[in-house]
């Protein structure tokens, strides 16, 4: 069994093997070609998923978050199996929460003997999960300004006199990474760990009096973006530029920094903004360089036409 | 690790004070965020204060085995204390291994608590008093270090004993040492590290005729003591028999390249042999490795291998350019090798350097000598 991802889904494909009670392998190719992940399904639940959830990668996350080094007398196989298996399930959902939203891609199920393997998950329970998590997502996201909010400390008085608290290592890796700087969307990201989980403890440790969250910075894109719909391209161009200066990482900010260069008739500048975009978000090259020929297009023909 | 950043350090104060009455495994936590935030002390105090709780969890003696090091790379977050019991098994809690690896890294303070800890635990009872008792005599604290080698005189320890010898022998009563050994001895047949300790202070104490039966019997019961090699080879150096002490130095080398004459023996609890720490740490080692290769190479020439007694004084210098012993006998075995201008060379370097010494007036006696014999021969 195989075919094209937007065609059946993930989703479907899980559900199939799952209704059918089937056991093979199942590859699964994304959107980089070049990483595909392999599942392993037994009587229609999927007991393995590598590389995500492979011992090499649960092994590299125990030491990650602190739970094991290298050295062999504290190392990740001193664990208990309750532990390592619980992160390995993490890992597991996690990548394939991910999976669920592919659209493009395929996948290629072989028929044929599977022995039991470290998961046991249901795809159903997977679904169902997935989009628990989601619903928990735009809850937290209401509250957390749509995950923009910066967490920081509290003050010393109140950090010294609130009451006592247990906290577990996620909410110590989380206190270690606060900077004042980086919002709850970047905290997640830099802790590797679900933004529903991150925001949830971000909550906890707020209402623990531990942390406090500050205002989130205007978004720059909000603005710009309701500036290009209002036709104020160079307004928008304006506060685009002022954020690629501060932050020239920002992807999408150059790609509506081009935009808004085409709207304003400025090809010539479209063109040097999408060449930093393709630099800043390599993952868009292709749509990038889409962009940019369709604007050279437009400079040759404005030329000819002025000739 | 991250550099401190601004107002780190009042952060880690207020919520070491919030926690100030919480668990192990929380104490141990708040010492891995004060490390992180580049707090080491209150790291360090966090620390000692989980693993002096009941049920500390591994990961804080882990923890503080590093900070005692001065390191903060690679510590561990603790679980819960379910978690942390599932993953510590009943063996896992060891102040005493954490105490000897402090101890051996010099945190005397950290090794201190930890032995404490130890001892209060319940746990290698006798271990843990012999490094308290070592450590006293380390930091020169007569009074505590008797008081605990009281405490474990009575146990049936070759590594009590040993430390117990040794500790006479580094305050000035060798001979004291030596009859505390000798007594000892006879429970502990066939123990290389009391024989190669009484061998050793036989030997120092200008008895070498009576280190040697000690040495070979140490040596019979472990080929592979390192110190008693050297220390056979510097005995037979004295009493003249340099082909025996060639042969003994030789196999010393084979085990080791650095010559430790004194070390404590700490038993850490987890089986095996014990911890050797060396109360002088490098300086003393280079030291006695140094006077080792010299009664090497005094038996390389008075065996007349010149080319061996070249080399290995030779490896002295390397160290130590300017080792009066090392470049007088070089140039005695440079001489007899007709190399004289090369031994002129090192003579006057020890004549100027060492112009009050005795190896100073013969070495300028020798370098007269060569100075004709340098002419003879150029002129030849």
């Amino acid at each position: 069994m195989h075919g094209p991802l937007n065609e059946i889904s993930l989703v479907e494909v899980l559900q199939l093997l799952q209704r059918g009670g089937r056991s093979g392998t199942l590859r699964v190719t994304g959107p980089d070609p070049t990483t595909p992940r392999t599942l392993w399904i037994r009587e229609g639940r999927i007991v393995a998923l590598e590389p995500e959830a492979s011992d090499l990668a649960l092994d590299a996350g125990l030491i990650a978050r602190s739970l094991a080094t290298e050295d062999p007398e504290v190392g990740p196989d001193r664990l208990p199996a309750v532990v390592r298996e619980a992160l390995r399930t993490r890992l597991a959902s996690a990548a394939l929460g991910t999976m669920l939203h592919w659209s493009r891609g395929r996948f290629d199920f072989a028929e044929g003997a599977v022995e039991d393997g470290p998961l046991d998950l249901s795809p159903d329970a997977l679904v169902f999960e997935v989009v628990e998590a989601e619903m928990r997502r735009v809850d937290l996201g209401a509250e957390l300004d749509e995950f923009r909010a910066v967490p920081c400390f509290a003050p010393s008085e109140q950090l010294r006199r609130s009451h006592p608290v247990g906290l577990d290592p996620l909410d110590w890796r989380l206190l270690d990474t606060v900077d004042g700087v980086r919002n709850v969307a970047s905290l997640a990201a830099a802790l590797d760990e679900s933004l529903d989980t991150v925001a949830d403890r971000v909550r906890s440790l707020q209402a623990a009096a531990i942390l406090q969250l500050a205002v989130a910075p205007p978004d720059v894109s909000l603005e710009a973006r309701a500036a290009i719909e209002a036709g104020k391209y160079d307004d928008a161009a304006a506060l685009l530029r002022a954020r690629v200066a501060a932050v020239p990482g920002d992807g999408d900010a150059w790609r509506m920094l081009g935009l808004a260069e085409v709207g304003a008739g400025r090809f010539d500048r479209a063109i040097g903004a999408w060449e930093s975009w393709r630099a800043a978000d390599p993952a868009h090259a292709e749509e990038a360089v889409s962009l940019t020929r369709a604007a050279q297009t437009m400079v040759e023909a404005l030329r000819e036409s002025r000739d | 690790m991250t550099a401190p950043r601004p107002g780190d350090a009042a952060v880690v104060a207020a919520l070491a004070e919030r926690l100030a009455a919480a668990d192990a495994t929380t104490l141990a936590n708040l010492g891995w965020f004060a490390a992180r935030r580049g707090a080491t002390s209150a790291a360090l105090d966090a620390t000692r204060r989980a693993v002096a709780l009941p049920s500390a969890p591994r990961s804080a003696w882990h923890n503080l085995e590093r900070l005692a090091a001065g390191r903060t790379d690679r510590l561990l977050l603790a679980l819960s204390a379910h978690d942390s019991a599932l993953a510590a098994g009943p063996s896992a809690q060891h102040p005493l291994a954490a105490a000897v690896a402090s101890h051996a890294e010099g945190a005397l303070a950290v090794a201190e608590a930890c032995y404490l800890a130890a001892i209060t635990s319940g746990e290698d009872e006798v271990a843990a008093w012999n490094g308290l008792a070592v450590l006293h005599e380390e930091r020169g604290e007569r009074a505590a270090a008797d008081a605990a080698w009281a405490r474990v005189a009575a146990w049936e320890s070759a590594a009590v004993v040993h430390d117990c010898a040794l500790a006479w022998h580094r305050r000035g009563e060798t001979a004291r040492a030596r009859g505390f050994l000798k007594a000892s001895l006879p429970r502990f047949p066939g123990s290389a590290v009391l024989l190669q300790l009484a061998g050793y202070l036989a030997h120092i104490d200008g008895a070498s005729a009576a280190a040697v039966p000690l040495l070979t019997a140490s040596l019979a019961a472990d080929g592979t003591l390192a110190r008693a090699h050297f220390t056979l080879g510097l005995a037979h150096e004295r009493l003249g028999a340099h082909t025996l002490a060639v042969e003994a130095t030789r196999r010393g080398l084979q085990c080791s390249p650095w010559f430790v004459p004194e070390v404590w023996l700490l038993d850490n609890g987890r089986g095996g042999d014990p911890i050797e720490i060396p109360p002088e740490r490098s300086a003393g080692t280079a030291e006695a490795t140094d006077e080792v290769l010299l009664a090497l190479g005094r038996s390389l020439l008075e065996t007349t291998r010149l080319g061996e007694a070249l080399v290995v004084f030779d490896q002295v210098l390397v160290r130590q350019p300017s080792h009066t012993a090392a470049l007088f006998h070089r140039g005695v075995v440079l001489a007899k090798l007709r190399r004289y201008a090369d031994a002129l060379a090192d003579w006057e370097r020890v004549g100027s350097t060492d112009s009050e010494g005795m190896l100073g007036a013969m070495s300028r006696r020798h370098a007269h000598s060569a100075r004709e014999l340098a002419a003879l021969f150029a002129v030849a």
